[in-house]
């Protein structure tokens, strides 16, 4: 399969007057075409400042300290705002979080989904409504709302007019930011049987960011599980849940009680996270870690292991230093 | 009075500390020239047992919350009544009363950084309802207390928890602070409204456990509102299904998540998460939208979004259907 984005070493954060809040820490990762890759972790892990940073949208305070992002052969960082621009929504688009506050209240549904096309083709206005209509169509929301304000539409409509306008060049990469999470499960569920109706339609790639793990693993083809800035486990989503091997991966999937089976006391994970403003030696999840080997992961950073093709963690459990102390 | 009791198909029992009887609620909005009627509790029985866990469930709009606010007081009920410890409560109290009833009574509220005013310490936050309810006497005492009900809380060194502002604390902190706030008056019954959907989800399960806990040690009952069907089971004891104002189905945890009977807990149960069970997603094959609450169906809520929807759903209201000793479902699937 072929690569449609590549990043590498990228790092980008917050530069305040009295402080620099380093969010995002070396994070390397692939996506091929027609790719799921969920992000998850707990919130100020950096998720979302990586989505920014890779669609060029960090504004400041927010900074790419430096790294790598190669889009389609094009690297995105090297790219001036002009022609980032004219890239952004047709090669590859963005779903927020709070879409309900992405409409602008006092324009017409229309006019939103006209404007982003408007701004990258000469579509002719006769064809520009039939577009629309079809867009509408694809998210399952009745064409006749093109004439609605926002406040017409009820929440979970909001969020599929905006991924039928994420979809509306047909972009090859969509980058969700949680675009599920403010909504009801049953609409959540039925928002995401779409997405990946359409997906498989159309073969666009999606990195989808969340922190509901459970959810992530049965909807993504491979996860990525960030902590403190860094990826600390990338793995087939199956593999994944079957066996994770970083115990944050491990305390977040226990996290979760499961809906079905017995009612059995569960633990989470003892603690918070580490403040991003200090440099931190060592494994970010020390302070945390039940398994953690002293004298060893207090001291060196961990670095990926490949333990089988596609899954990598960061850990010395898995790592020589581990075993050797552990002997 | 008891008469009356026994003709209602509800799990009214005396021995419970909260019954709740055909609770309605509507709101009025608008402005005056087109004023609809929200019609946000329709009628609701229900009845939470000493130590005991409700889970009561549904999706955003359904009046979960507006039930949690009629109970502990916030609203005036539109119909119905309140049972506590078997005493009525009237619909109007004055102060004296409504401290009373507070006493036994409160409430967690679902976001942390809102409940807690910004501008006091931990400490003055946690000795306003110790002064109010004269719970304690005298400084000292007060202090002590508050040391006692943080470190119930888990959030220890007591010492130096009094003296921060909510702005020094994380969410899961600000909610164990919400919590003891609560546990001050040494309460009956918490009404616990969502108080783990705005928290991190590594943090979620610690307040859950910290719940149980208290509840085990203090001899608590909780009625818990959540949205997350997975979470409800992990806390309660019973579950009850809310649908557009209306109990759909009430019954013990499991027998509801293993084995739901109402058409809507079944669509919730297949729309949550569940890798535990096959990593491949159910299909739904029901969509629909959140009902309108301004204009009540003739007959079942439900039926416009309902597979197994018949004529009959859509001309007369089901009723609450007793099938075993404590599971009701409202539904015509089902012997009526």
């Amino acid at each position: 399969m072929k690569t449609l984005l590549k990043v590498k070493d990228f790092n980008a954060g917050y530069v305040l007057t009295s402080q620099r809040i380093h969010a995002v820490k070396n994070v390397t990762f692939k996506l091929d075409n027609g790719e799921f890759l969920g992000i998850a972790g707990e919130s100020g892990c950096g998720k979302s400042t990586l989505a920014l940073g890779i669609a060029g949208l960090l504004n400041p305070p927010g900074e790419v300290f430096s790294g790598e992002v190669e889009f389609d052969g094009k690297n995105l960082l090297k790219m001036k705002n002009d022609s980032l621009r004219k890239l952004r929504w047709k090669e590859f688009s963005i779903v927020f979080q709070s879409s309900m506050n992405v409409l602008n209240p006092v324009i017409k549904i229309k006019s939103q989904m006209f404007d982003a096309i408007q701004y990258h083709t000469n579509m002719p206005s006769n064809h520009l409504e039939e577009r629309a209509k079809e867009l509408l169509e694809l998210v399952n929301v009745s064409p006749k709302y093109l004439e609605a304000y926002p406040h017409q539409l009820s929440g979970g409509m909001k969020q599929r007019v905006v991924i039928a306008m994420a979809l509306s060049l047909n972009p090859k990469l969509i980058i969700m930011d949680e675009p599920t999470t403010a909504l009801d499960v049953v609409v959540q569920r039925n928002i995401l049987q779409e997405i990946d109706k359409l997906r498989k339609k159309f073969g666009f790639s999606i990195i989808f960011i969340t922190h509901d793990l459970s959810l992530l693993v049965e909807i993504s083809d491979t996860i990525a599980i960030m902590y403190a800035g860094q990826i600390v486990e990338k793995a087939p989503s199956t593999k994944l849940y079957a066996k994770p091997l970083h115990p944050y991966s491990y305390g977040l999937m226990h996290s979760f009680p499961p809906l079905v089976g017995k009612r059995q006391r569960l633990h989470g994970i003892a603690g918070h996270p580490p403040d991003l403003t200090e440099d931190i030696e060592g494994c970010p999840f020390f302070e945390r870690c039940t398994k953690r080997i002293n004298g060893v992961c207090d001291k060196a950073k961990p670095s990926f292991i490949e333990i089988e093709p596609g899954h990598i963690v960061a850990c010395h459990l898995y790592d020589e230093e581990g075993e050797s102390s552990a002997k | 009075m008891t008469k009356k009791v026994n003709q209602v198909q509800s799990d009214y029992k005396v021995e419970n500390i909260l019954n709740v009887k055909g609770l309605k609620k509507e709101f009025k909005i608008g402005s005056f020239t087109n004023v609809r009627t929200v019609h946000a509790v329709n009628g609701v029985d229900l009845g939470i047992g000493q130590k005991e866990v409700l889970g009561l469930v549904g999706e955003s709009g359904s009046g979960k919350t507006t039930i949690a606010r009629l109970i502990a007081k916030l609203y005036d009920p539109t119909d119905g009544k309140i049972f506590l410890n078997g005493k009525e409560i009237p619909h109007k109290m004055n102060r004296k009363a409504l401290l009373n009833y507070r006493k036994d009574v409160q409430m967690v509220f679902q976001d942390p950084f809102s409940s807690l005013n910004p501008l006091h310490k931990v400490g003055y936050t946690l000795s306003r309802p110790l002064k109010v309810h004269k719970i304690v006497n005298g400084n000292n005492n007060i202090k002590e207390k508050i040391e006692e009900l943080l470190e119930e809380c888990g959030l220890t060194p007591a010492k130096d928890f009094t003296n921060k502002y909510p702005h020094e604390l994380s969410g899961g902190q600000m909610q164990r602070v919400g919590i003891a706030r609560a546990l001050a008056v040494n309460p009956k019954l918490i009404l616990a409204d969502e108080p783990t959907s705005m928290l991190d989800v590594s943090i979620r399960l610690d307040i859950m456990n910290l719940m149980l806990d208290l509840k085990e040690k203090n001899g608590l009952s909780y009625l818990f509102i959540t949205h997350d069907l997975a979470g409800a089971h992990y806390m309660s004891d019973r579950i009850a299904i809310m649908y557009a104002g209306f109990l759909v189905e009430i019954g013990s945890s499991d027998d509801v998540i293993n084995k739901p009977m109402h058409p809507y807990t079944q669509l919730l149960k297949k729309a949550t998460p569940k890798p535990e069970s096959g990593l491949e997603p159910e299909k739904l094959d029901i969509t629909g939208e959140v009902p309108d609450l301004t204009k009540l169906l003739p007959g079942c809520q439900f039926a416009p979004r309902c597979p197994f929807a018949k004529q009959r759903c859509s001309e007369e209201p089901p009723k609450m259907l007793q099938i075993d000793e404590n599971r009701f479902v409202r539904c015509f699937l089902y012997k009526h």
